[in-house]
């Protein structure tokens, strides 16, 4: 439809609002139209009702109206606004010239006037704010960077500016770094959750140099957002806009010529306008190369080798114009081919730190690698200014990265650089423009490299060096490799660093081409262990997936150099199948014969040193099928590092510390052994002393009444026959008066004591170590760990499951999936803890017949007279003594407990448990299969690995009830009791990874029994602070006591602020007051009871380490609990046994 | 008679092929370690190596801290039976009709094309295990000319 009926019918509708019509034009009309339809005077007055914001204060956002997702209509929607204030525009950037050359060499005072007097002019804007935030911040130091984040934010209620002006700050800050700055920024566009056209804004404007794909790939989001600020901003972005789609393709020159023709006339202190106009302007009237005399003069000497010209032509122009970042190029290339060593210039600020780095880089020193990270940070700092673009583009340039962001620092110039004939490679139509410039001398240069054939007439440098690097660079870039690696190979090594590195990079990227892949492979090698020069741009990616692609690898399986690549890239397997082959190749069976010595013979000390070091590693090393456990593996680690520490004492303190780390590992694992294996644990010795005593006068009665029956039969009241009252009511049974002889009854009443202390003493008792070493937490949670590694099941607030965010978020596309998929997970999450706590709270339990409740406890040592009295007749003969009649009875309990029960419980744990577990997975396989998940959903997949996982784990549950009646008598050291108990903890909560500081004052050593616990108080940190894992701060700490007395550790955390912990400063109190009162140490094998009921009686039977003294405290937000040990000095360090 | 070699841990898996192929000499591995070790040493004696995808990477015991449990183990038997000639045809048997990785999910067909172009040299083809529907017998069967 004509544009005009389209805006008549927009404008004589009364039910619409002036924006809404303005809104119906933007969407209606075509965009080459925006101009004549928009020239009412009723728009226009509202359009252009605002440009600048006089202060903070008046900061507002602008209407946008509504994204249209077309770049065209976005763009000049945008220009028609911007062209309107062409005038002050170019008066703006006469201004900003000025401010950032000030800025740039260090007179930060009268930087600072300006840039007041700017906002006064044209008011406060992002790139006001921004530049005042990198003044302050250079000026007065970060902190004060961050008190001026923090007025605009107090002032300026707006997320969208919030988030621009943070990002500036952090820019801005001194001591980020540039990768730092990244991570950060990463972090902040996660966290925010932006989409779409949002989300691109945030990243182009507060981060333009990212590798970034973005949703709408020509910008129009980032043009469409920019509408709400100042006309400063707007015009800013929209060049920037500009330049990043011109460095990418030509696809919209036509679209800008003819807004950067007209800005070139009216805003000619932009001193972008002219490069760009000469690209996209295909009507051959662009601009000629006069206006850039001096430069195009200074350049031309630099590339017609007569460096002493460029060298003092440069210098003039920069201490001139210190903006233009090529001249600083010029200069340091220039001192590098006269041999010469840097020369100051009288510049300062960051002009100055700009021209000393460059001058490093191009020196391409291994010693001065920092000066990258030194540039990045300033092209970061001066992301907005031109001469931060350039800069950002040579470290690309340098790195080997050809991207928009080189293109963009072509552009970003005052001059007509000879660069631009790049851009010929994607904007062909535009030839003619810079043909005018073909007769100069480093264009011709340029264009020799870039489109010509003939080495022997494209060049025409003084400098032969200069000229074979040209010959090269132009036979490469026309594919004739081999006529590269010829031309550079005449050269001699004795060549500054700035051509070596170019020539390596050439040969080996060639070789690349040319598939010479073990020339590359031997040339990396080189290039890698070179002490002297640093290689930006070779890519060892590439040549790994070229090798790694050859179905036949044997030509490389004698080449150390193939390891060292692959152990850059990958680890395990992958990197075990070329160690292999080569170890073999070398004639190594056993890594012990591994002769070092000719190892370095053979390939030098600097490859054999880093196979040893990095390639034959415990990760390399395990996937070898000779050796048969971890700890042979870790006994070849440690041969290889005894004598990497011959071969290189340089680095012995960081072999030595490898060393003690797999020592170290290897005791916590020892550990862990141990304490799976004696989780059941009774003392049986101890039980025997004390009940040999203690049944001393029954035995004495038994053999007594034994005696008597001899001579007559005694019987007396067997309380067992209670139980068959009823039926003893109307049944005979012949049998019952064997059962109630007064002999055997007297033995009864030994035995069944004797085993409800085996079973319930609070001192030795198994209740106890049910109770304290799986009950309490451990069988629950590695029951569910082992879902909660895969995402399966929920956490639960006040009794109800809540979402699970995993699957929540990746199927929040779909919610009518997500929430039935979110119901049956709380389902699935239910059966799992339901049937967890079934398992604990019912069948890891002791039945007997005293307990009916535990009717389903599978520690069953129920017993009746008829299995009694045949064990009394069949040891009747041997009872002897009380100390015989102790050890048979104990013994009897023992054998029981090893051999039937531990065969029963594996069984019911093989089976019944495994099935339960089986069957709720798959039925919630079958509920989730039918909603038809999306293909990339790993849903099923984890579900379907939770089935193996879950009887692995029951597996190895189940060993944990053998029973053991030696304890180990280890002392072991306290920072491997402590590392163990992190391991345990850590595995069996895989959602908090508790990364605890400890602090050693004093090494002491305890018995593997603290591993327990210091569980209890490591799950109390998990249950009680309240807290994101990954807020949670432990520290621990080890020391001994002022007075010498005890060893105290210290476990002290944060807790989350905002909840009450009044009833647990209650409970430790009570703790406190009670810590000496034994009475109820009982109530440690009752689960829900205090977990310091069950430390109590772990320090005072097991770890034998209960002293007088226990101490908390609640101070600044952090609970600290105190233990404190026994002070033994010990006889030997020996005493202490890790490894 | 033939004779069987599984590299497998998962009881239900192995009591089920064992019911299934009683008939045969079968020997049980339960970890890459092991299971490459009696390639090694016997891969001619077998007719058919029948390979869990998931398996432990050393026996039970023996392992590290970081755990034993080998996502891919399976071709990673594979790739040790390729780059030592140990051509025992072969069958992968896995409950997993989608793996999960990093890069996302890979399906079972996925995984069953790229061994036999992978493993030619001795990959037969795949079998998709379930405790519920006993199609995967037929399958097993067929692969091994039953």
């Amino acid at each position: 439809m004509d544009y005009k009926k389209i805006v008549r019918s927009v404008l004589s509708n009364r039910n619409l609002s002036l924006p809404q019509k303005i809104n119906n034009i933007k969407l209606r009309v075509e965009s080459g139209d925006y101009k004549n339809s928009l020239s009412h005077p009723s728009i226009a007055k509202y359009l252009f009702k605002l440009p600048f914001f006089k202060s903070i204060e008046d900061i507002q956002i602008k209407e946008p109206f509504q994204f249209t997702g077309d770049f065209k209509k976005e763009f000049r929607w945008l220009a028609y606004i911007v062209e309107n204030y062409f005038s002050e525009i170019n008066s703006f950037f006469q201004l900003k010239n000025e401010f950032e050359k000030i800025l740039i060499t260090g007179d930060l005072e009268n930087a600072k006037s300006k840039i007041l007097y700017i906002e006064s002019l044209f008011g406060v804007s992002l790139w006001s704010i921004d530049c005042r935030i990198l003044l302050t911040d250079l000026y007065d130091g970060s902190e004060a960077n961050w008190n001026a984040l923090s007025k605009y934010l107090n002032i300026i209620k707006n997320s969208i500016y919030e988030f621009n002006i943070s990002s500036s700050s952090k820019r801005a800050e001194s001591n980020l770094s540039y990768e730092s700055f990244l991570k950060q920024f990463q972090n902040d566009i996660d966290n925010i959750q932006a989409s779409g056209f949002v989300k691109d804004y945030f990243v182009f404007k507060n981060f333009s140099y990212a590798n970034y794909e973005y949703e709408f790939k020509d910008l129009s989001s980032v043009l469409y957002v920019s509408n709400i600020f100042s006309v400063i901003d707007q015009y800013l972005i929209l060049l920037d806009s500009i330049i990043y789609n011109i460095s990418r393709n030509a696809e919209y020159d036509k679209l800008f010529l003819s807004f950067i023709k007209n800005a070139k006339c009216l805003v000619p202190n932009d001193p972008r306008l002219t490069a760009i106009f000469n690209i996209v302007n295909h009507k051959d009237d662009s601009d000629n190369p006069s206006a850039n005399s001096e430069y195009i003069t200074c350049i031309n000497s630099y590339y017609m080798g007569d460096f002493e010209k460029s060298l003092e032509t440069s210098r003039g122009l920069l201490l001139s114009d210190p903006l233009e970042y090529e001249l600083y190029q010029v200069y340091c290339k220039s001192l590098i081919n006269l041999g010469l060593d840097f020369i100051p210039l009288n510049l300062s600020g960051l002009a100055n730190s700009i021209l000393v780095d460059t001058f490093k880089l191009f020196n391409f020193r291994k010693d001065e690698e920092s000066c990258v990270k030194r540039l990045l940070k300033i092209s970061l700092q001066l992301m907005n200014f031109n001469i931060g673009k350039q800069i950002f583009a040579l470290l690309s340039e340098i790195e080997g990265q050809l991207d928009w962001n080189y293109y963009t620092g072509i552009l970003s110039t005052s001059f007509i650089t000879p660069k631009n004939i790049k851009f010929l490679n994607f904007h062909q139509n535009v030839e003619s423009n810079l043909l005018k410039f073909a007769s100069q001398e480093s264009f011709k240069f340029y264009n020799g490299i870039e489109f010509g054939t003939n080495e022997h007439t494209d060049f025409n440098s003084k400098s032969e060096i200069q000229t074979i690097f040209a010959c090269a660079t132009q036979q490469f870039k026309i594919g004739n490799f081999e006529r590269t690696i010829e031309i550079l190979g005449r050269i001699e090594n004795v060549i500054p660093n700035y051509y070596l590195e170019k020539k390596n990079s050439l040969i080996y990227f060639s070789y690349l081409h040319l598939g010479r892949l073990k020339e590359a492979l031997t040339l990396f090698s080189s290039i890698y262990f070179d002490n002297n020069l640093i290689y930006r741009k070779i890519d060892y990616l590439s040549l790994f997936d070229e090798i790694k692609r050859l179905s036949d690898k044997s030509d490389f399986t004698s080449l150390i150099e193939l390891s060292i690549l692959f152990s850059l890239v990958v680890k395990e397997y992958d990197l075990f199948e070329v160690y292999d082959d080569f170890i073999l190749n070398f004639g190594v069976d056993d890594l012990r014969d591994l002769d070092i010595n000719l190892m370095i013979e053979k390939f030098g000390n600097l490859k054999t040193i880093h196979f040893l070091e990095k390639v034959a590693t415990i990760d390399t090393l395990k996937y070898n099928t000779d050796y048969v456990s971890i700890s042979e593996v870790e006994e070849d680690r440690i041969h290889i590092l005894e004598q990497l520490t011959v071969a290189n004492p340089i680095n012995k303190q960081l072999y030595e510390k490898e060393r003690d780390e797999i020592y170290r590992a290897s005791s916590v694992r020892k550990v862990l052994k141990e304490v799976d294996e004696g989780r059941l644990y009774i003392d049986v010795n101890s039980l025997k002393d004390l009940q040999i005593n203690k049944f001393q006068d029954d035995f004495k009665r038994y053999k007594e009444i034994e005696l008597s029956s001899t001579n007559q039969t005694l019987i007396g009241f067997n309380p067992f026959n209670t139980k068959n009252w009823d039926k003893a009511l109307v049944e005979k049974n012949e049998t019952i008066d064997l059962y109630n002889s007064a002999d055997y009854l007297a033995f009864k009443n030994i035995y069944l004591e004797s085993r409800d202390n085996f079973l319930f003493s609070k001192e030795y008792g198994l209740d106890s170590c049910l109770s304290t070493r799986i009950r309490h937490g451990a069988l629950k949670n590695h029951i569910r760990s082992v879902f909660e590694k895969l995402d399966l099941v929920s956490s639960k607030s006040k009794d109800t499951y809540i979402n699970n965010p995993v699957w929540h978020r990746q199927l929040s596309h779909n919610p009518e999936i997500n929430n039935l998929v979110q119901e049956r997970l709380k389902l699935f999450s239910k059966q799992i803890d339901d049937y967890t706590i079934y398992i604990r709270d019912s069948l890891i339990q002791i039945q007997t017949e005293k307990q009916p409740e535990k009717k389903e406890g599978l520690f069953a040592y129920f017993t009746n007279d008829e299995l009694l009295f045949r064990f009394y007749s069949e040891h009747k003969p041997f009872l002897i003594s009380v100390d015989k009649a102790i050890e048979i009875i104990l013994t009897n309990l023992v054998n029981y407990t090893l051999i039937h029960l531990q065969n029963d419980i594996n069984t019911r744990f093989s089976n019944e448990i495994s099935n339960y577990f089986q069957t709720l997975i798959e039925s919630t396989i079958t509920d989730l299969r039918k909603l038809e998940l999306p293909n990339e959903c790993q849903l099923i997949a984890n579900l379907t690995k939770s089935s193996t996982d879950i009887n692995q784990e029951l597996d190895y549950l189940s060993e944990w009830f053998y029973l053991n009646t030696t304890n180990s008598s280890s002392i072991l050291s306290i920072h491997t009791l402590l590392d163990a108990s992190f391991h345990l903890t850590n595995r069996i909560n895989p959602l908090f990874n508790l990364v605890p500081n400890v602090q050693l004052e004093e090494d002491f050593g305890g018995y593997s029994s603290l591993i327990f616990v210091f569980n209890i108080l490591l799950n109390n940190v998990i249950a009680h602070s309240n807290l994101h894992p990954r807020d949670i701060v432990l520290d621990v700490i080890a020391k001994k006591s002022d007075d010498d007395k005890y060893m105290q550790i210290t476990f002290s955390n944060n807790v989350n602020s905002k909840v009450n912990y009044a009833l647990n400063i209650e409970k430790l109190e009570k703790v406190k007051q009670n810590w000496n009162n034994h009475d109820n140490i009982e109530r440690s094998n009752k689960e829900g009871e205090s977990g310091f009921d069950k430390i109590k009686r772990i320090l005072l039977y097991e770890a034998l380490a209960k002293t007088d003294l226990f101490d908390f405290s609640f101070e600044n937000g952090k609970f600290s609990i105190t233990l404190f040990f026994p002070f033994k000095k010990a006889i030997s360090d020996a005493s202490i046994i890790d490894n | 008679m033939r004779r069987l070699l599984i590299i497998e841990d998962d009881k239900e898996k192995i009591k089920r092929l064992l019911e299934f192929q009683g008939q045969h000499d079968i020997v049980v591995k339960e970890s890459f370690q092991a299971g490459v070790s009696e390639l090694k040493n016997n891969h001619k004696i077998y007719d058919f190596l029948i390979l869990d995808m998931t398996i432990p990477l050393w026996e039970k015991g023996n392992n590290d801290l970081g755990g034993n449990y080998e996502q891919f183990g399976g071709e990673k038997v594979l790739r040790e039976m390729k780059r030592r000639k140990l051509y025992t045809p072969t069958i992968l048997f896995t409950m997993f009709d989608v793996f999960p990785t990093q890069d996302g999910n890979i399906t079972f067909g996925k995984v069953d094309t790229l061994f036999k172009k992978e493993f030619s040299d001795f990959y037969i083809g795949a079998v998709l295990f379930s405790s519920e529907d006993d199609s995967w017998m037929e399958e097993l069967s067929k692969l091994m000319g039953e």
